[in-house]
């Protein structure tokens, strides 16, 4: 399957001692891991572990109350999330996000506002047009045309996902935070998911998986971070991590 | 100095008139998220039923008073109804414009019915002077400072002790696991409602007869109300009555340099100036997605 | 992007046609006054419209840009007689505007929904006391009075707009370059910003979009049409009071707005001309016009929350239903 983003030298990230607390309860405490370029990195653990919060204080969503975070070696701690995007720092929701006024095909061309700057978002037919194109191309390979002139509010839950993970194609992304991209969503449509997130891996992408499907992550990640409780438990190839018992009793419970 | 005493216990006074508006107005928005424009006119309300009571049922001034704070609590309630209740989950900026709309229609309907010309409510402690070494003040100021301190422990009794209150606690805290719990929405929000609009009721029957009453008096409370509530914290009720306080403080003494048409200024001001530095609020909650 | 299907096309075109014979056919000074004032509000209700319905952001200030043109075109028309003439009124209030809006946005949009609101009233009211207290620059509420009538420079001489039915076609182009201007940016990428910012600002933020930097962009646009509206109305009035800074300005704009449809140009255009022919054909005391209008805004929000957009979009499936040959119009969304 072609790789429908321009080859990307897939970004390092640095996360270094983040800590962030709500009303007392530690979300996240001190976790630090290191992402070298072009790598498929799983990111697990229980439900409440603080994937999704680590990805917020990553992607510009929250400030962490400590700690730093380096893209490529440069500080991007308390960044806000337009500028990362714009230096290819994008992410999906666990929650699925879309524009709800706006049709499936104008959802991923809205990903065209993360290459290009502001004062040329008008009078810039180019790269619109460059943009549009590419969209249409996705949207046929992912099986969107039928939808494509639906309201995005009034597409399947898998739909949905789909078209998140294409308006973020779409961004150049040179890191993406994929998180859950296959829960809830059907067999063929998870199969057509998986099959992107390696095309976007040999394209060179870096890429972290946020995934409760432990099939799906062993099948796809070079490694695994594991979190529990806000604490990173484990760091290491998949089938060493998910022998150690801390990571096992992590899973099953207390 | 006498100057500078006067208008702290101005302030004093203003603060108070302002906290008992603004802890209903804050009480309503931590229980259903809905900012409520009208509350400033549910204060003209009260005051214009202590009027009625007093001009056309000739009765003096303390059953009046009581009789115009429990009406408020019957009007609360249809507040409730006509406004608020179908607006509970719509978009904030829907609910914000229900409830200017409704702001409108209750000053213009006090302008065609009473007229626009202000009233006068009486006190029989508006003409007692009460002198205390330096300082001169009438006693019905004595009377509003009073009856905001029993309102205020009053509603902090209630908001700790009393089911209803704890529900309402609950609700403002985490609206969803409210739900989950089973505490019943309607009930608790319009008994919010009730309860903001007898503490107004408390303000509209203290306060008036130090001035007058007319239709847009609302207006000139709720401005400060508001400031109070964004600088307390959005749904916080001690947040809310302790900046009214200082609001009202900051303004009773800013007069004594800047002149007086400039009093809102300086409320909205400070409030401006609290919100670029703890876009929160002075206690505001934690940041929200 | 949207096209807009054969009946819009025709609908808006109609309506053009009609506002440029009126005067031709509707005499009564009376009622080319009062059309007059329909198209100042056609205006600011689009301009409002930008912000509160296209952008998402509660915003109590309009009536600050709409007094700020005014008073701006009073005193460079009344500290030199004859004054610099339209051109130069209006680049002072376009250009000016906005950085009002920068001054006033800045800081409030850093603020949450519901403080925006307040902290843009908060300005309103301190532009509405600066008004009424500044009494070396704005006379306060003796207003700026004896404003001559607007002086339009062309190639070849300079034309004096003092009949009404001049007034009416200076104000006939201001609207039309108002509502002109909201359909362009509507149309273009950056509505789709615009839009995706009102839709889910996280969401944009993610994809890249800076959603303060789009709500600027909409408060200076609008700013600056107010304020062009204002130029017009302090020559057409001759005075200008602190009036011009009421909030009751800001009530009837949401109005309009709301009962219009936010975010609906068709909605917001037909609400200005509803509601400002409307109390003049009721002839109601202002006082009960006001409960009228509370009434109506109240019944609306809670009812119809899509205001006549929801009547315009039911006619535009009726119509499409009834031409079942061809293909529906797409529903994606307002022009």
């Amino acid at each position: 399957m072609e790789a429908v983003t321009t080859p990307a030298r897939g970004a390092a990230l640095e996360i270094d001692g983040l800590s962030k607390a709500f009303y007392g309860t530690r979300a996240l405490d001190r976790v630090s891991f290191v992402v070298r370029p072009g790598e498929l990195v799983g990111l697990i653990g229980p439900n409440g572990s603080g994937k999704t919060t680590l990805i917020d204080c990553v992607t510009g969503v929250l400030r962490p109350d400590d700690g730093g975070v380096r893209l490529d070696g440069r500080s991007i701690t308390g960044l806000p999330a337009h500028r990362l995007a714009k230096r290819g720092l994008i992410r999906t929701f666990q929650q699925v996000r879309v524009f709800t006024s706006a049709d499936v095909r104008d959802n991923i061309v809205a990903g065209g506002f993360a290459t290009v700057l502001p004062s040329r978002y008008l009078f810039n037919p180019a790269h619109w047009a460059a943009t549009a194109a590419r969209a249409d191309a996705l949207i046929a390979e992912l099986g969107l045309s039928r939808v494509r002139g639906t309201s995005a509010g009034h597409v399947s839950y898998g739909q949905r996902k789909l078209i998140e993970f294409a308006a973020g194609l779409l961004c150049d992304p040179r890191l993406m935070f994929l998180d859950e991209p296959v829960a809830a969503v059907n067999p063929t449509l998870a199969l057509t998911m998986r099959q992107r997130i390696r095309a976007l891996h040999e394209a060179g992408v870096t890429i972290v998986l946020v995934e409760h499907n432990l099939e799906v992550v062993l099948d796809l990640c070079e490694r695994l971070v594991v979190l529990d409780h806000g604490v990173k438990i484990a760091d290491g190839p998949p089938a060493d991590v998910m022998a150690l018992p801390e990571v096992q009793e992590a899973y099953l419970g207390r | 100095m006498h100057v500078f005493i006067d208008e702290v216990v101005n302030g004093l006074t203003l603060g108070s008139e302002y906290a008992l508006v603004a802890a209903g107005l804050a009480l309503i928005f931590g229980v259903v998220q809905i900012v409520n424009f009208a509350h400033g006119e549910l204060y003209m309300v009260g005051a214009y039923l202590l009027y009625l009571a007093q001009t056309y049922l000739n009765w003096p001034y303390v059953p009046a008073a009581a009789l115009a704070v429990l009406a408020m609590g019957l009007f609360g309630l249809i507040f409730y109804v006509a406004v608020i209740r179908t607006m509970i989950g719509k978009g904030w900026q829907l609910q914000l414009v229900a409830t200017l709309a409704a702001s409108v229609v209750l000053i213009n309907l006090a302008i065609v019915t009473v007229g626009s010309i202000p009233k006068v409510v009486v006190s029989p402690l508006t003409a007692t002077i009460l002198t205390a070494y330096f300082v001169r003040l009438s006693a019905q100021r004595l009377v509003v400072l009073v009856c905001a301190l029993v309102a205020f422990a009053g509603l902090y009794g209630f908001l700790k002790y009393t089911k209803a209150g704890k529900a309402m606690r609950a609700m403002s805290q985490n609206r969803d696991a409210a739900v989950v719990v089973g505490i019943p929405i309607e009930r608790v929000t319009l008994s919010a409602v009730v309860t903001g609009a007898m503490l107004a009721g408390v303000a509209a029957v203290t306060i008036p007869p130090l001035s007058n009453v007319n239709p847009t008096m609302g207006a000139s409370v709720t401005l400060q109300a508001f400031a109070a509530v964004v600088m307390g914290g959005f749904g916080n009720v001690t947040g809310a009555i302790v900046s009214a306080v200082l609001l009202g403080l900051a303004e009773a003494i800013g007069i004594i340099w800047v002149p007086s048409e400039y009093a809102d200024a300086i409320v909205f001001g400070v409030m401006i100036a609290v919100l670029l530095f703890r876009p929160h609020g002075l206690f505001g909650r934690a940041a929200r997605a | 992007m949207v096209r807009l299907g054969a009946s819009q096309s025709f609908a808006w075109t109609a309506a053009l046609v009609a506002a440029l014979v009126l005067p031709f056919i509707v005499t009564v000074p009376y009622y080319i006054s009062t059309a007059i004032f329909a198209l100042i509000y056609v205006t600011l209700a689009v301009s409002f419209d930008l912000v509160v319905g296209r952008i998402g952001a509660l915003s109590l200030a309009q009536p600050v840009f709409y007094g700020y043109g005014a008073y701006a075109a009073a005193l460079l028309a009344t500290h030199a007689r004859p004054g610099p003439g339209f051109w130069i009124e209006a680049a002072v209030a376009v250009l000016g505007a906005p950085l009002l809006a920068l001054a006033i946005g800045i800081p409030a949009f850093r603020l949450s929904l519901h403080s925006f609101a307040m902290g843009t009233l908060g300005f309103a009211l301190i532009a509405q006391l600066v008004a009424n207290n500044w009494l070396d620059l704005t006379r306060g509420p003796m207003c700026i009075s004896a404003i001559a009538p607007l002086r339009l420079s062309y190639p070849g001489g300079v034309l004096q707009i003092v009949t009404l039915r001049q007034s009416y076609y200076v104000v006939l182009a201001i609207a039309v370059l108002a509502v002109a201007s909201v359909a362009l940016i509507a149309r273009s990428r950056l509505g789709m910003a615009f839009r995706a910012v009102r839709d889910d600002p996280l969401l944009a933020a993610a994809r890249g979009l800076s959603p303060n930097q789009m709500r600027l962009i909409a408060f200076t646009v609008s700013a600056g049409l107010s304020a062009l509206a204002g130029v017009f109305a302090a020559h057409f009035e001759t005075v200008v009071c602190p009036s011009y800074l009421d909030l009751g300005i800001t009530v009837l704009l949401l109005i309009m707005v709301f009962v219009g449809g936010a975010g609906s140009l068709r909605g917001v255009v037909t609400a200005a001309v509803v509601f400002t022919i409307g109390p003049e054909l009721l002839r109601l005391v202002a006082a009960w016009r006001l409960v009228l209008f509370g009434i109506i805004l109240l019944f609306t929000v809670t009812a119809f929350p899509d205001g006549f957009e929801q009547l315009y979009a039911a006619a535009g499936r009726a119509l499409s239903r009834r031409r079942s040959a061809g293909p529906a119009e797409e529903q994606a969304w307002k022009p």
